[in-house]
């Protein structure tokens, strides 16, 4: 949880993921942090996130994330 | 809310839009609706329609008849109380038929001469000219005209809104000149252009000089391409005169001599219309083809490519009356006219008009000199420049390419012998 | 059909009552029939290609699915691009054809309708949703006339819902719905984009003869002329779907209002963006071999670069394909790379930026601030725009050089030949569009509009039926002069 917050902020930390649930959504990420995002994480998990992961449920909040992440590794 | 309290809400709204609707689009169609001459004819024509008095001769035509011919004289010259020319720019014959019947209703003309142009009979009802001549019937004849000659979208102009609304930046010049003439009693002002004078006759100022007349409105008359309308439009105005014992004549008004060069067979044209109105029974005079026209109405008399000024109206008037005079007499009135069209281009000693094709193409400019004239004139050109200075001198070539820098040209062109009138034109090559 | 004609509002007034007047389980049949109608307008030529099209696409798409189900992947991909490139194919060869890319030429909408295509293909490839079996239900999506011209882009499981529900007369519906067609219609497109179209060609046409200032000027009305069409046809789109129970998405939400041109883009033809970001941006970023390639530039150049390596490459073909999709010539390109030189470079500098506005203590959320941020992203906008204005590179860079030059026609010389009460029209049009747009923004505009007297709204309405019988043309040609519509 820790790491994914930090990965999370140095992308945009402006943003409270602890309380965010539409993260997509709501367009607070945008496609281009997504891609960023995705990098980050495939590299820091070592995972590979494909195209047809790339669903907002996915990405909506910090829960997701680690749900996807927990899967693909 | 209880339904129908809610539906008498909703019913009383679209209501409003409608009433709101209706009463801008006629306020805002009035106020655009410009001063024409529509105006100043129609408080005439009411005025003596009220009076109970009756037309003596009615003139049915086109623009050329409004600028050549003046009530006044007619009156004059033929003793006539009551002489009127109902006519409209452009007024195609569907046109002239309803302002003949309207007419015939309201005022009873004794004798009517209509005009017949060489176009006329091909050309397609344009809404503007129809809609010139919806100005000037009675609201029962409106109504009949646009049942009768409006199709489609057409039927749009009936808005006032929709009719004027290129006017909008005129809106307030419009109320005012409005005003201006209620306050001077319907009588228009001279602007210096034109102005409506007496009875439909319309004054003109303007002139051409002889030689530099621009060749405007080429056409072709062929008889295959006249559209069954407008004969039948046509077999109705004679038709309606015989019902109604009116005496018709037939008859063209005076354009410029270019244009009969310019337009294909104008001569067949004339010809048509001789064929009608032997036919009918009728009398068919061109004053183009008045006798010494080239001396009695020059180009100086003309104030553009198809109008006489009002310099020409009086000499075509005063003619004319002449003629009439001398036919209701029982007299032969043949010898006021060239019997051919070939008569009459022998009295032609002169260029009648030259112009040229400019086209920019890269680094020069195109151009396609012509010119109109007797057949057996070989021509020559030259173009100068705005200066006078040689571009290219005497040739018989009409095909030429000049530099793009030059901003004016004047093209010349005279017959081989250089022994009758020449014929130029300018141009300012900035604005091609 | 051209909207701005006298044809549109008689065959909208036909079509709402048949629609609701005829039996709930003919509705989306008598739907049909009005799109086939609307698009016959555009002529026979243009009728068939779309036909083809939709046809092409249904049939392709049941066989992918079919393919997919049964395990043949590797074919499927193929089939999906072969089916791509055949409908890109005939596009291409439809320009060819009629020698130009410009104008009346291209069949109707076809910018629009090849993508939705191409959207549904790869999404029933991917298995998203099943395809459709009905080819009439296909067609009568792919030819729905309201999105037929000039979109919003959409996706076939949403409109599906919608398109072939049973909807029922809203009196609600009907007046908000057309109240806003209405705007768009007169305000918008009538008054505001072709009085400022005219303006704006002059200029354009003999721009050398302006000063730098003009041109510039003339630019900001081209920015305005082109969200007005563009925004105003939305209008017309939305309004008259919202009236027979169809929600499409927005398109606009005051994009002039950007703060970044990432923003603006994310807020002007939304549903472009949306469709780029979801088959190309996305597919070519999440790419295995792309997220390779990102993964050693990781450990070459350092984690910064790694992580925006995969969309930079992937904006790259984001904004060649948007480029091209406007218009296939070099300044669209020119007008498209851009776009994403700033954008990159925005992503890029990043860190530089927050430093610099660190030093000077300016807080994103300062009004002044971000005004000057909103001011900023729309001159960079406007300026961005000139390739796509010019036509040509050339011209683009003539138009460039001119900004800078001090001799010519002043501002004053724009609006000579307009009239002085057309231009005051123009100038409380341009206000009405601006305060309802900042009343958007504030999420105001509704609250506004409930508490609006009905006797005000029928005003309103009236005026605007007044506007459009002042300046609507004759029978225009058949693209209706919008903008967007020869894409």
């Amino acid at each position: 949880m820790e790491e994914l917050l930090e990965i999370l902020n140095e992308i945009n930390s402006d943003i409270d993921y602890e309380n965010e649930t539409a993260l997509i959504d709501d367009g607070i990420l945008d496609s281009l942090d997504v891609v960023a995002l995705v990098s980050e994480l495939n590299d820091h998990y070592d995972i590979e996130i494909g195209l047809d992961d790339l669903i907002p449920e996915n990405f909506n909040s910090l829960e997701a994330m680690l749900a996807l992440i927990e899967k693909l590794k | 809310m209880p339904a129908s309290k809610s539906m008498m809400k909703r019913i009383l709204s679209l209501f409003m839009i409608v009433l709101m609707t209706a009463v801008f689009a006629f306020a805002l169609g009035k106020a655009l609706t410009p001063v024409t001459y529509a105006d100043f004819y129609n408080h005439e024509m009411n005025l003596l329609e009220d009076s109970g008095t009756e037309i003596d001769l009615l003139m049915v035509g086109d623009s050329r008849l409004y600028s050549s011919f003046d009530a006044r004289i007619f009156e004059e010259e033929l003793g006539l109380d009551n002489v009127v020319v109902a006519s409209t720019a452009s007024q195609p014959i569907c046109g002239s038929y309803y302002i003949m019947k309207d007419m015939i209703e309201r005022m009873k003309p004794k004798k009517i001469l209509l005009g017949l142009d060489c176009g006329e009979m091909m050309e397609e009802d344009k809404v503007q000219g129809m809609m010139l001549v919806i100005d000037r019937l009675s609201r029962k004849n409106k109504l009949e005209m646009f049942r009768h000659c409006f199709y489609g979208t057409d039927l749009f102009y009936m808005l006032d809104l929709y009719r004027y609304r290129n006017n909008l930046d005129d809106l307030f010049d419009n109320i005012w000149a409005r005003k201006a003439m209620v306050a001077n009693n319907w009588v228009q002002e001279d602007d210096g252009d034109s102005y409506y004078c007496y009875k439909g006759f319309i004054y003109r100022h303007g002139s051409v000089e002889t030689g530099n007349m621009p060749m405007y409105s080429h056409s072709t008359f062929s008889e295959d391409s006249i559209l069954p309308t407008n004969v039948e439009y046509l077999n109705r105005c004679i038709q309606l005169c015989r019902d109604n014992n009116i005496e018709l004549e037939l008859l063209s008004a005076p354009t410029t001599v270019m244009r009969m060069y310019y337009v294909d067979h104008y001569d067949e044209a004339v010809k048509y219309y001789q064929r009608v109105a032997d036919e009918n029974g009728l009398v068919y005079h061109n004053l183009n083809y008045l006798m010494d026209r080239e001396t009695i109405l020059p180009d100086e008399m003309m104030c553009d490519y198809n109008h006489t000024n009002g310099e020409g109206a009086k000499v075509v008037s005063r003619l004319y009356a002449e003629i009439l005079k001398k036919e209701a007499a029982g007299e032969d009135v043949s010898g006021y006219f060239y019997p051919t069209y070939e008569d009459f281009l022998e009295s032609v000693h002169r260029i009648v008009a030259t112009d040229a094709k400019i086209k920019r193409e890269g680094d020069s400019i195109n151009l396609t000199l012509r010119s109109l004239h007797n057949p057996d004139v070989k021509v020559l050109y030259q173009v100068e420049t705005g200066n006078g200075e040689v571009l290219i001198p005497w040739t018989e070539k009409t095909e030429h390419a000049i530099s793009k820098n030059i901003e004016q040209i004047k093209v010349i062109a005279r017959s081989e012998s250089d022994d009758i009138g020449r014929a130029y034109q300018i141009y300012d090559l900035k604005n091609y | 059909m051209s909207i701005v004609s006298w044809y549109f509002p008689f065959f909208i007034a036909c079509f709402f009552c048949a629609y609701f007047i005829v039996p709930k389980k003919y509705q989306w049949y008598l739907l049909l029939a009005g799109n086939l109608v609307f698009y016959l307008f555009a002529g026979i030529k243009s009728f068939v290609i779309a036909l083809a099209s939709a046809f092409f696409a249904y049939l392709a798409a049941l066989k992918l699915e079919n393919d997919r189900k049964n395990d043949a992947n590797k074919k499927g991909n193929v089939l999906l691009c072969s089916a791509v490139i055949v409908i890109l194919i005939a596009w291409w060869l439809f320009l060819k054809f009629m020698g130009s890319s410009f104008g009346l030429v291209m069949p109707l909408g076809i910018s629009f309708y090849t993508l939705n295509l191409i959207a549904y293909l790869s999404d029933v490839h991917r298995l998203k949703y099943p395809a459709e079996r009905n080819p009439l239900r296909f067609l009568t999506y792919i030819l729905y006339f309201p999105q037929i011209i000039q979109g919003p882009f959409t996706r076939y499981p949403a409109m599906k819902e919608q398109l072939f529900a049973e909807h029922h007369f809203s009196y609600e519906r009907f007046t908000e719905g057309s109240l806003r067609a209405l705007y768009g219609l007169t305000i918008k497109k009538l008054i505001i984009a072709d009085s400022l179209a005219v303006i704006v060609n002059r200029c354009l046409s003999s721009y050398s003869t302006y000063t730098g200032g003009t041109i510039f000027l003339c630019l900001i009305l081209y920015s305005i002329e082109l969200y007005a069409d563009f925004s105003g046809y939305m209008d017309i789109v939305n309004g008259v779907s919202h009236v027979l129970g169809i929600e499409m998405p927005e398109n606009f939400t005051r994009p002039y209002f950007s703060s970044s041109l990432e923003e603006f883009w994310r807020r002007w033809h939304i549903t472009l963006g949306g469709w780029f970001r979801e088959y190309v941006f996305f597919p070519l970023s999440m790419n295995k071999k792309v997220q390779k390639l990102s993964k050693s530039v990781r450990k070459k150049y350092g984690s910064k670069l790694g992580k925006l390596i995969a969309a930079d490459i992937a904006l790259f073909f984001v904004w060649t394909a948007t480029g091209l999709w406007h218009d296939f010539s070099w300044s669209y390109l020119l007008w498209g790379y851009l776009n994403m030189i700033v954008i990159m470079g925005s992503m890029h500098l990043e860190d530089r930026y927050k430093a610099i506005r660190e030093k000077l203590h300016l807080d994103e959320k300062n009004v002044a601030f971000r005004l000057f941020r909103i001011v900023r992203t729309f001159l960079l906008v406007c300026l961005i725009r000139i390739p796509a204005i010019a036509g040509d590179l050339k011209k683009a860079i003539a138009l460039f050089k001119q900004l800078s030059c001090f001799k010519g026609e002043g501002a004053g010389s724009l609006f000579s030949e307009t009239g002085g009460i057309s231009l005051i029209i123009l100038a409380v049009a341009i206000l009405i569009m601006f305060i309802i747009d900042i009343l958007e923004e504030k999420e105001k505009w509704q609250e506004a509009k409930g508490r609006c007297p009905v006797l005000v709204k029928d005003l309103a309405v009236s005026l605007m039926i007044i506007c459009f019988i002042l300046f609507v043309g004759g029978d225009n040609d058949l693209l209706g002069g919008f903008m967007y519509a020869r894409f």
